[in-house]
């Protein structure tokens, strides 16, 4: 999954660093925040990057005769936690790339979002939920295929996109020759076939074995802060949701049938709207284009934004388990 | 065998060759992983040594800078006389490597190009020769590029490169880390392995079952190491801060050794297209 260099346009290559870069900086502060409490955890992240080199060079018997190797990235995030699994992925990839040749110095963005960033977070995610619901090792299970396989999708995407991106002016492509239909197939069919059970079972054993042994080492997933900030942003957020009335066009490609219509004529590309567009399927919403009936329209979408929270945060309420029985 | 002196007094049951049936192919991937393994220990133990041909010291930071813009510069541009004139300055650089040591960089780029190659050669039916020779040309530059970096710069100024371009401290002390750790669990990785494998006489119902056991056992030795190196850390009065990289001061010759990319640049900028 690494991806060398010169597959990836340079502008790809800047967008997703420049993508990474709020990424590593919320990961160095969540990290710092976990070192108050666990020292431990700097030494760790260096000596886990290491397991993280040791784990990817290790080769595992598939059927048909063949090897295959783990990533381990949502056995990290496990263990040390997904900021720190993070971190340690990003060196990992980093010495890979710098003192082995492999994968890209220019991709390297490419390749931490892919295996730092997508990976570990998608695993970890799937591992709390299966927590939550009393599976853990199913969450497990799950969170490593499926965090192998998005990774997997994405670098597809990365790649399939450079024909679209960066070509010729005859078509040629510039960098990665093949297109969408042939990247996403490709990355996906070996890692859905293959590559995704030798990360399920490799996260399983390890994880079983750690669990059984030394259950402590495992990552704790830090007590629940106060959500006060977090509320009041989402309420200021939707207070402030008026102020794209101020521009007055509709937003590029949101245009009614009659909209379009006049932009053709305008352009002199048609006289009339798509066909398809004009007799398709028309939902109408009980609050269109959220406004409400005898209010005004920016007080409408004040309205709209504070029932949308109120339902997302009951629908999250909903969904949790009472951890303390005693607060009932 | 051939009886012999000593050998004549042995049983009849002793004197006997038993071949002994192994699972050779079951256990082709262990070895290999095994091989793999001291082939990491071998290269971390001996790196291989690094150059130091030129007449000046050349600050680890411009170095970081100078490989970053030969490679964005090889990315970018599509003009075949400009990439022509990157092969020849890559090339008058390797003139300075002593020959043991080109010969090592011309080995190990030759496999990462045709690595790099085989993946790309299907598109020879889908765009034809032009887009693989092309992508072939600036794919061998880059992964020259990164090679002789590779070849010609020590870790240590990897790290003093990094930290002088205001890399965080935690970042570069998680990489000084890593590649010291990654020697000692490599070791202890092997040793387990070969213990594990002189232990075991029967064969294991599925190889499987040891991979649990082998790198579980890898993280907890991990996380014992971890415990002791920053107890270590604080008595020699860690504060937070990786201290150990100096920083060279510049020189107006730094800047000098930056100049042939930064001509390379111009050339892109003004006649490139």
């Amino acid at each position: 999954m690494h991806i060398p260099d010169n597959y990836l346009s340079p502008a790809t290559c800047g967008t997703l660093v420049t993508a990474m870069v709020p990424v590593w900086t919320v990961a160095v502060l969540k990290v710092k925040v976990q070192l108050k409490t666990h020292r431990e955890t700097l030494p760790m992240l260096g000596i886990a990057a290491s397991l993280a080199f040791l784990i990817m060079m290790f080769n595992l018997p598939i059927p048909g005769g063949t090897t295959a190797h783990a990533v381990g990235g949502t056995l990290l995030a496990v263990l040390i936690g997904p900021w720190a699994a993070c971190l340690a992925l990003t060196v990992t990839l980093l010495l890979q790339a710098l003192l082995f040749g492999d994968g890209g110095i220019l991709a390297f963005g490419a390749n931490a979002l892919n295996m730092a960033v997508i990976m570990p977070f998608v695993g970890y995610a799937c591992y709390r939920l299966g927590q939550k619901w009393q599976h853990e090792k199913l969450g497990l299970a799950v969170g490593a295929y499926l965090g192998i396989n998005m990774a997997a999708l994405v670098a597809g995407i990365e790649l399939g996109l450079q024909p679209l991106l960066a070509h010729t002016t005859s078509g040629a492509p510039l960098y990665c020759p093949y297109g969408l239909n042939i990247t996403i197939p490709a990355m996906l069919a070996a890692h859905l076939l293959v590559a995704g059970w030798v990360e399920v079972v490799f996260t399983l054993l390890v994880f079983q074995f750690v669990k059984r042994v030394a259950p402590t080492n495992l990552y704790q997933t830090p007590p629940r802060r106060n959500h006060r900030p977090w509320i009041a942003l989402l309420l200021g957020l939707a207070v402030l949701s008026p102020l794209g009335l101020l521009a007055s066009n509709t937003a590029w490609g949101e245009w009614s049938p009659r909209e379009l219509q006049q932009r053709l004529v305008q352009q002199h590309i048609s006289t009339h709207a798509p066909q398809g567009m004009v007799h398709g399927f028309h939902f109408q919403a009980l609050f269109s284009d959220y406004t409400i009936a005898g209010l005004p329209v920016s007080l409408g979408y004040i309205l709209s934004g504070i029932t949308a929270i109120l339902i997302f945060l009951l629908l999250i309420r909903g969904l949790q388990h009472e951890t303390n029985p005693s607060h009932r | 065998m051939k009886p012999t002196r000593h050998t004549a007094d042995l049983p009849t049951w002793l004197q006997t060759n038993t071949t002994v049936a192994t699972a050779t192919t079951k256990h082709q991937w262990w070895q290999r992983n095994q091989q793999h393994l001291r082939q990491l220990l071998s290269r971390l133990a001996q790196p291989t040594p690094v150059t130091v041909t030129m007449h000046w010291q050349i600050a680890p930071q411009f170095k970081l800078i100078r490989l970053l813009l030969l490679v964005i510069l090889i990315a970018v541009s599509r003009n075949v006389i400009l990439l022509w004139g990157l092969a020849l300055l890559i090339g008058g650089q390797l003139l300075w490597l002593p020959p043991q040591q080109l010969r090592h960089f011309i080995k190990s780029w030759l496999i990462s190009v045709a690595a790099a190659l085989l993946f790309v050669l299907p598109s020879y039916w889908l765009a034809g020769p032009s887009t693989l020779l092309f992508f072939g040309l600036k794919t061998s530059l880059m992964l020259a590029n990164a090679q002789y970096y590779r070849l010609t710069t020590p870790f240590q100024a990897l790290l003093t490169g990094l930290k002088a371009l205001h890399c965080p401290d935690l970042l570069i002390m998680t990489l000084a880390i890593a590649i010291t750790y990654l020697r000692m669990l490599g070791q202890h990785l092997l040793l387990t392995m070969e213990a594990l494998e002189l232990r075991t006489v029967a064969p294991a119902a599925h190889p499987y079952r040891l991979i649990g056991a082998l790198f579980g056992n890898l993280y907890l030795k991990s996380y014992a190491y971890a415990l002791e190196l920053y107890a270590a850390m604080e008595a020699r009065g860690f504060n937070g801060h990786y201290a150990r990289a100096t920083t060279h001061s510049t020189h107006w010759r730094d800047y000098l050794a930056l100049t042939p990319a930064l001509i390379v640049w111009a050339v892109f900028i003004f006649w490139g297209h």
